[in-house]
C-alpha cells in the first residue's frame, strides 16, 4: 500500500506551504555554506592581498554582524507571517474531528451533527479533500504528538489540555501519521492512516460508518461474534449493532473496513487478527491487550473471520 | 635587567622547598590529592570514558536501526539505551569534560598555581565518578530510566513509570548537577581572582573569558533543572501534584523549567569548546585574534540571548502564536553572536599562516560541521518548518552536527593542542590525522542522512520501522557512519595510550609556539615564578619570559608561608591583593564526596537505614573538611618581589571565599525565581485549585506576620553578633554566640510558624498543586534554614574552638551573608503565598 | 590595594551589561504579558498596547545607552576602561537588534 509520509511530498495546504519554506532556506542555507567555506579556503590559500583584506575586524563585522542581520530578519519576516497565518478563523463548513491519544493508539471521534449520530473509530482518520477539517487533540495517559507530515506540521496531544490541528487535503490518497513525541514502551509502534476522499466518496463513507455493524453472514462469523462476547473481549471493545460496549480499548464496529490493525502495525486481514489475537504482547510489547494465548486455532479462526467481515 | 620583582639567584633550598610542598602524595594517599593538574586530568580521562561508554550504546542503537523491522535490541532496552546516551552524553561527558578542561588548564592560563578552593574540585571530580558509574551502573540491572533524556511528566510519573528507573534519573541526575554547580563557583572565582599580576579582563585568555560566560551560565540555569527535578521527585514520593492536570498541575510546567536549563545547556557546552578553538586558532597562525572584543561580546550575548530559547523546544504544544514569534525571534538573534566567532576565526587565519597540525584539521572540520548546524538550526527556529521536523531524525541531525561540531571537535583539537603542556610527548601527527579523517567522514556519513530520513517523515525514539517506509537506506548509511567515528575514536585512544606520557618536570612545552601563559614551563607547582602580564600574548612580546619565570625572577618564586598558596589579584585589573594559602591533600574531601554519592544512590533504591548511615558520615567529613579552612592571620605578610608586602589573610568583601559565597546565594536565587514561575505558572492554568474558587481557608495575616517577625529577629541578632564580635575584645565571646543562637531559633521559629500556619487550616500538598506548590515554598525554606542552622552551630563551634576572633572572621562572614539571603527569601516567600491569593485569587 | 572592593566589579559588570539585561528584562516581559496576561484578565488589546510600550521603552533605554556608550568612549582615557565602553556599545547594539527583531514578531503576529 503506498502511503505517504514525507514532509517534502505535500498533499495538503499546510505541508505545501512548509515544504516550499524548506525549499528557500535549504537553497538558501547551501549558498551560505559554501559563501563561508569559501571564505575559509581563501582565507587560508588565497594570495597575499585577498588575505590581507580578510584579515580585519571589517569582515567580523559585514559577514559576522551585518550579513546576518540582514538575510535574518529576511528569513524571519517569511517565517512569522506564515505563523501569524495559522491563526486565521476556522472555515465556517470545517469539517469537526476529535482524536484521543492513547498508549499506543489513537481515538477517533466524528462528532454528532443534527441527526447524525456520532462515530467512534480508531487508527483511521477519513477527510474530504479541498474542505478544512479542524481535529480537537487530546489524551488521556501521557503526551502524543499528532502528526501527518504530508498533510502538516505536527501538534502535541497533551493531558489536562485540547490542541488543535487544521488538516486541508489537496490531493486525494492514503497518508500515514505517526506518533512524534515519546510516549512509553511502544511508541514506535503508534501509527495511523488519514485518507483522503472526493467530498462523494466521503460522505459515503461517513454514511457506512453510522451504520451499526452487520451482523454476522456465514457460520464461522457467527460463532466469532459468539466467542467475541464470551471470552471477554466485549470487555474492552465496543461494536455497536452487538452487546459489546467496552471502551478501553478500540471500538470495532467497522474493523474491517481499516487499513490496518493495532495502530499500523499490521495489514488488515484475518491472518493479522489471528495473530494479534494471541500473539500482541511479542507483535507489540506492552501494549495494553492481554494475550489470548489460550484460544485454541479454530476459534482463533473464527474470531478473526468475524472481526475481519465488520467492514 | 633589574626591574624584575625578584633578584637572581634564588636562595637555594627555595625550588626544593617548593617542590615538597607541591608534590604528589604516596601510596594509596595519591587519591587525596587536590593539585588541578591531576585532579583536572582525572576529570577529563573520566568524562572520556562516559563519552565512549554512552558511544557503545550509540552504536547498539545503530545497529538495531541498520535495517527495518529489526529484532536485535528489544523496545524496553532500546528506551533505556537512547535515554542513558542522551543523558550521558549531556550531563556525564559534555558538562564534565569542558570543567574538567577549565580545571586543568585555567589555573596554567592565569599562572596561577592552583584554583582558590583545590578540595572543592577534588570534592566535585570524586562525586561525579562515583555518582557517575553507579548511574551508569543501572543499566546492567534494567534499573536504567528509560523516560527519554528529557523526562517528560506524566510518562515519568508514578502512573506510568513505577519502577526505581525515573528515580534513578531524577536523583543521580540532580546530584550531578550539583557537583556541576561547586565546580562552576570554583571556576568563576579563579578567574576573576587569581589572574596574573597584569591581566586585566581585556587581556584575559578568550578561554577564560567563555569558562567565565560558562560558569556564570550554570549559576542560572541549572538550578531550574535541579527545581523540576526536585519537585518530579517529591510528586512520585509524596504524590504532591506538580504536573497531573487532574489535580490542577501542568505537565507543561516541566517542560518550561526543564528547557530554561535546557536551551541555555546547548550554549554552555558550545562557548567553551569557541572559547578552546579562540585559542587554537592564534596558536597555529602565529597572530592574535582578530576581533578580540568583538568574541568577547559574541560569548556575552551568546549567554544573554540562550535564555530566551527555551521554548522553541514547545513550539508543538499548543502555546499561542505571538509567544512562539517571540521565541522565534530570539532564536534568529542568538545566530548573530556564532557568526561572529566564525568569522572572527576566519579573518584569524587570513591574518596569519595556518599550519595544517592535527588541532588546526579539527578546528576546520568544526568549523564545517559547526555552520551546517547553525543552519539547520535557523530553519527550526522557523515555526512552521519546526512543526514539521521537531522529534524527526531532522533535530537528530540537527543537534548532533552542533554537538558534535561544535563540541567534540573543538575538545579533540584541545586535546592534540594541549597535550604537549602535560606529557613529555606530543601526540602522533600520523595518527591524529587518520583519527580526524574518519571522525569527519564518519559523523558527516552518519549525521547528513539523518537529515532526509527526518524529512522522509522519520520521528525519533523508535525502536524500529516498517520496511516500506523507505527508510532503509539512509539508516544502513548513518550506521556504517557511526562505525567510523568509533574507529576515528580508538585511533585517538590508541596515539593517548602510545604518546601521552604524563609528567610534570619534563614536558613536550610549547611545540607550537603559542603566546599565552598555559605554555610557560610548568611544574607541579605551577610555574616558577608568577609572572607580570602586559598584552594578551605575553609569549610572543617578550622573548625571555618563559627563562625570566622559570629562573624565579618574578612574584613569589619560592613558598612564602611554608605552605601551598597562590596570589590573589583583584577582579578587573588584576593587582595583586593578598596571599591564599590553599589546602593540601586530603582524605575528607573524598569521603565526603563517596559518602554523599551513597547517600543519595541508596535513597534511590529506597534503602534509608544505610542512606541516613551515609548522610550523617558525608556531613561528619565536610564539617571535617571545613575545620581546616579559615586559618586566620597565621603568618606575617609577606614580601613576594618587587617590595610588595602582601598579607596572609582578608577577611569581608575582598576575601576569595566572600565571592564564592556570593555565587552560590544567585543559585539559591535562581532556583526560588523558578519556584515563583512554577507557582505563577500553575496558577495560569489552573487557578480553579487556589483558594478563591476552592474556599480553601488562607492563614490569618498573624501567622505570616509572626513568621515574618521571627526572620527579621534572625537577621537582627546575626547583625548584632557581627557587631559583637567586632568589639570581642571589650565583650568577650559569648555575645557572639548568643546572637548567632538566637538568629539560629529564629530562622527555625519562622519556618515552622509558616508551615503550621498552612496545616491548621488544613491544606496538605498532595491535595492540589496549590497545596503542593505553597509547601514546596516551605520545603525550599525550611532546607535553607537548616543550612544556615548548621552554619550557625558550626560557627559558635568554631568561636567555642578559640578559632573565631575579630580578625579571623570568614566563617563568620559566610554565615552572616547566608543567613542575611535566607531572611530575604523567607520574606519573599511569605509575600508570594500570602498576598498573591488575596490579591489575584 | 585592598581598597579595590566588589563595588567596583558590580558597577563595571553593570555598566559592561546593561543592554543585554535590558533585552532580558524586556524579554521576560512581553513573554510574562502574552504568556500570562490573560490569566489575570487583561484584554488582548491592552496586552498588545502593553508590549507595545515595552518595546518602545526597550528600544529607547537601549539607544540612550549607545550613545552614552559613544560618548563616553570618545572622552574617557585610553586602556583599561576603553574596552568596557566598546565591548558594552556592542553589547548594547546587539540588544537593540534582538529588541528590533521582537517588535517585528509584534508587528506581524496577531495575538
Amino acid at each position: 500500500m503506498e502511503a505517504h509520509q514525507a514532509v517534502l511530498s505535500p498533499g495538503g495546504s499546510d505541508a505545501e506551504t512548509i515544504a516550499t519554506l524548506g525549499w528557500v532556506m535549504f537553497a538558501g542555507g547551501s549558498a551560505i555554506f559554501l559563501g563561508v567555506i569559501g571564505l575559509a579556503v581563501y582565507a587560508h590559500l588565497g594570495g597575499e592581498t585577498l588575505r590581507r583584506r580578510l584579515a580585519s575586524r571589517r569582515l567580523v563585522f559585514v559577514g559576522g554582524v551585518l550579513f546576518p542581520a540582514v538575510t535574518l530578519t529576511a528569513l524571519l519576516t517569511y517565517g512569522l507571517i506564515l505563523t501569524g497565518a495559522r491563526l486565521a478563523a476556522p472555515e465556517a463548513d470545517a469539517l469537526r474531528i476529535e482524536v484521543t491519544g492513547e498508549q499506543w493508539w489513537w481515538r477517533v471521534r466524528y462528532p454528532a451533527t443534527g441527526d447524525a449520530p456520532e462515530i467512534v473509530t480508531a487508527n483511521e482518520i477519513r477527510i474530504p479533500i479541498g474542505r478544512q477539517v479542524e481535529i480537537r487533540l487530546a489524551s488521556v495517559d501521557v503526551i502524543h504528538s499528532f502528526w501527518v507530515p504530508s498533510l502538516a506540521g505536527k501538534v502535541d496531544m497533551i493531558p489536562g489540555t485540547v490542541n488543535r490541528i487544521r488538516l486541508h487535503a489537496t490531493r486525494t490518497g492514503t497518508y500515514r501519521g505517526q506518533c512524534a513525541e515519546y510516549c512509553g514502551a511502544a511508541h514506535a509502534l503508534m501509527a495511523f492512516y488519514v485518507v483522503a476522499l472526493e467530498p462523494a466518496q466521503f460522505e459515503d463513507w461517513l454514511a457506512g460508518q453510522r451504520q451499526p455493524a452487520a451482523g454476522p453472514l456465514t457460520a464461522l462469523q457467527k460463532q466469532g461474534e459468539g466467542l467475541f462476547l464470551s471470552t471477554g473481549c466485549n470487555g474492552c471493545h465496543a461494536i455497536r449493532g452487538t452487546p459489546a460496549a467496552g471502551t478501553i480499548g478500540p471500538d470495532l464496529t467497522h474493523v474491517g473496513g481499516r487499513l490496518s490493525i493495532a495502530a499500523a502495525t499490521l495489514p488488515n486481514a484475518a491472518a493479522s487478527f489471528a495473530r494479534w489475537i494471541r500473539d500482541n504482547q511479542h507483535i507489540k510489547p506492552n501494549n495494553r491487550m492481554p494475550a489470548f494465548r489460550i484460544l485454541p486455532d479454530d476459534q482463533l479462526a473464527a474470531l478473526a473471520a468475524y472481526l475481519e467481515s465488520l467492514k | 635587567m633589574s626591574d624584575f620583582p625578584n633578584a637572581l639567584p634564588r636562595p637555594k633550598g627555595e625550588l626544593a622547598e617548593l617542590e615538597a610542598i607541591w608534590k604528589l602524595p604516596r601510596g594509596p594517599g595519591v587519591l587525596t590529592v587536590v593539585n588541578n593538574t591531576y585532579i583536572g586530568l582525572a576529570y577529563v580521562a573520566t568524562a572520556l570514558l562516559f563519552f565512549v561508554l554512552a558511544g557503545i550504546l550509540a552504536l547498539l542503537m545503530r545497529l538495531q536501526l541498520a535495517v527495518p523491522d529489526n529484532t536485535l535490541i528489544d523496545q524496553g532496552t532500546y528506551n533505556q539505551f537512547f535515554t542513558m546516551h542522551g543523558t550521558v552524553m549531556m550531563f556525564l561527558f559534555a558538562v564534565p569534560v569542558v570543567e574538567a578542561v577549565g580545571i586543568l588548564l585555567l589555573p596554567q592560563m592565569q599562572a596561577a598555581r592552583d584554583l582558590p578552593f583545590p578540595r572543592l574540585s577534588a570534592f566535585a571530580f570524586w562525586a561525579y565518578l562515583i555518582g557517575g558509574l553507579f548511574f551508569f551502573g543501572s543499566l546492567f540491572f534494567g534499573l536504567a530510566p528509560d523516560g527519554g533524556w528529557f523526562m517528560y511528566p506524566p510518562l515519568t510519573g508514578t502512573r506510568y513509570s513505577p519502577g526505581d528507573n525515573a528515580d534513578f534519573w531524577l536523583v543521580g541526575i540532580g546530584f550531578i548537577e550539583i557537583s556541576a554547580i561547586a565546580g562552576a563557583i570554583e571556576i568563576i572565582v579563579g578567574i576573576l581572582r587569581t589572574r596574573a599580576p597584569g591581566m586585566t579582563l581585556d587581556k584575559m585568555p578568550v578561554f577564560a573569558w567563555a569558562m567565565l560566560v560558562f560558569a556564570g551560565m550554570i549559576l542560572f540555569a541549572f538550578p531550574a533543572v535541579i527545581l523540576a527535578t526536585f519537585l518530579l521527585e517529591l510528586e512520585r514520593a509524596f504524590q504532591w501534584p506538580f504536573f497531573i492536570p487532574d489535580k490542577g498541575g501542568d505537565p507543561l510546567l516541566w517542560q518550561h523549567l526543564f528547557w530554561f536549563f535546557g536551551h541555555p545547556e546547548v550554549y554552555i557546552i558550545f562557548l567553551p569548546a569557541a572559547g578552546m578553538v579562540s585559542m587554537i586558532v592564534p596558536a597555529m597562525t602565529g597572530v592574535p585574534l582578530v576581533g578580540y572584543r568583538l568574541v568577547v561580546v559574541a560569548l556575552v550575548a551568546t549567554a544573554f540571548f540562550s535564555f530566551g530559547l527555551w521554548v522553541h523546544h514547545m513550539f508543538a504544544t499548543g502555546i499561542p502564536e505571538l509567544s512562539l514569534a517571540f521565541f522565534s525571534a530570539a532564536s534568529v538573534a542568538v545566530a548573530v553572536p556564532s557568526g561572529i566567532q566564525v568569522f572572527s576565526w576566519i579573518a584569524t587565519i587570513a591574518a596569519g599562516r595556518l599550519r595544517l597540525t592535527v588541532p588546526s584539521l579539527f578546528v576546520l572540520g568544526f568549523l564545517a560541521i559547526f555552520v551546517i548546524g547553525g543552519l539547520t538550526g535557523v530553519m527550526v527556529a522557523m515555526v512552521p518548518f519546526d512543526l514539521q521536523t521537531h522529534d524527526t531524525y531532522f533535530i537528530v541531525a540537527h543537534l548532533h552536527y552542533v554537538l558534535i561540531g561544535g563540541m567534540v571537535f573543538p575538545v579533540f583539537a584541545a586535546i592534540y593542542h594541549w597535550t604537549p603542556i602535560l606529557s613529555a610527548r606530543p601526540l602522533s601527527e600520523r595518527l591524529g590525522r587518520w583519527s580526524f579523517g574518519l571522525l569527519f567522514v564518519g559523523v558527516n556519513v552518519t549525521f547528513f542522512p539523518m537529515h532526509i530520513v527526518g524529512l522522509m517523515g522519520m520521528p525519533r525514539r523508535v525502536y524500529t520501522y516498517p520496511e516500506q517506509m523507505g527508510w532503509d537506506w539512509p539508516n544502513l548509511l548513518s550506521t556504517a557512519g557511526a562505525f567510523a567515528i568509533a574507529a576515528g575514536v580508538l585511533v585517538c585512544l590508541v596515539d593517548l595510550a602510545l604518546n601521552f606520557r604524563f609528567t610534570t618536570t619534563g614536558s613536550a612545552g610549547n611545540v607550537w609556539r603559542a603566546g599565552t601563559l598555559e605554555w610557560l614551563p610548568n611544574e607541579v607547582y605551577g610555574t616558577r615564578s608568577i609572572p607580570v602580564v602586559s598584552s594578551r600574548e605575553p609569549l610572543w612580546d617578550d622573548a625571555n619570559l618563559a627563562e625570566d619565570v622559570r629562573a624565579g625572577r618574578y612574584f613569589l618564586p619560592g613558598a612564602s608561608t611554608g605552605g601551598r598558596e597562590t596570589l590573589i589579584t583583584s577582579p578587573i585589573h588584576a593587582d595583586p591583593q593578598y596571599l591564599l594559602q590553599i589546602p593540601g591533600p586530603s582524605w575528607r574531601s573524598l569521603l565526603a564526596a563517596a559518602f554523599t554519592a551513597a547517600f543519595f544512590l541508596l535513597l534511590t533504591v529506597k534503602l534509608v537505614v544505610p542512606a541516613v548511615a551515609c548522610g550523617v558520615l558525608a556531613v561528619a567529613m565536610i564539617i571535617a573538611w571545613l575545620w581546616q579552612t579559615d586559618p586566620g592571620a597565621n603568618h606575617p605578610p609577606v614580601d613576594i618581589g618587587d617590595d610588595l608586602v602582601l598579607p596572609v589573610y582578608v577577611t569581608g568583601p575582598a576575601s576569595h571565599s566572600w565571592w564564592a559565597m556570593v555565587a552560590l546565594l544567585l543559585v539559591a536565587a535562581s532556583l526560588f525565581i523558578a519556584l515563583f514561575f512554577s507557582y505563577l505558572y500553575n496558577w495560569t492554568v489552573s487557578p480553579q485549585v487556589w483558594p478563591a474558587a476552592t474556599g480553601q481557608r488562607l492563614p490569618v495575616a498573624s501567622w505570616p506576620a509572626a513568621s515574618a517577625t521571627a526572620f527579621m529577629v534572625g537577621s537582627v541578632a546575626m547583625a548584632f553578633s557581627g557587631q559583637m564580635l567586632a568589639r570581642a575584645r571589650e565583650y568577650g565571646d559569648w555575645p557572639v554566640r548568643l546572637g548567632i543562637a538566637c538568629a539560629c531559633l529564629a530562622l527555625a521559629a519562622g519556618a515552622l510558624i509558616e508551615l503550621q500556619g498552612h496545616w491548621q487550616t488544613g491544606l496538605r500538598p498532595a491535595m492540589n498543586s496549590y497545596g503542593a506548590l505553597v509547601y514546596a515554598v516551605i520545603a525550599v525554606q525550611c532546607q535553607l534554614v537548616a543550612v544556615a542552622v548548621f552554619m550557625g552551630l558550626y560557627t559558635i563551634a568554631r568561636s567555642a574552638a578559640g578559632m573565631l576572633t575579630p580578625v579571623r572572621r570568614a566563617t563568620f562572614d559566610n554565615t552572616l551573608l547566608f543567613c542575611h539571603y535566607t531572611v530575604g527569601q523567607g520574606l519573599l516567600g511569605l509575600l508570594i503565598v500570602h498576598g498573591f491569593p488575596r490579591i489575584a485569587g | 590595594m585592598i581598597g579595590v572592593g566588589p563595588g567596583g566589579f558590580v558597577r563595571y559588570l553593570l555598566s559592561m551589561l546593561a543592554g543585554p539585561l535590558i533585552w532580558f528584562i524586556y524579554f521576560s516581559v512581553i513573554y510574562g504579558v502574552v504568556g500570562f496576561g490573560g490569566a489575570f484578565g487583561f484584554a488582548p488589546s491592552g496586552i498588545r498596547l502593553f508590549a507595545w510600550a515595552a518595546t518602545l521603552a526597550a528600544g529607547a533605554a537601549l539607544i540612550l545607552l549607545l550613545w552614552y556608550a559613544r560618548r563616553s568612549r570618545a572622552s574617557i582615557e585610553p586602556k583599561g576602561p576603553r574596552a568596557v565602553h566598546e565591548v558594552a556599545g556592542f553589547l548594547t547594539a546587539l540588544s537593540l537588534f534582538a529588541v528590533l527583531i521582537e517588535a517585528l514578531a509584534l508587528l506581524i503576529v496577531p495575538l
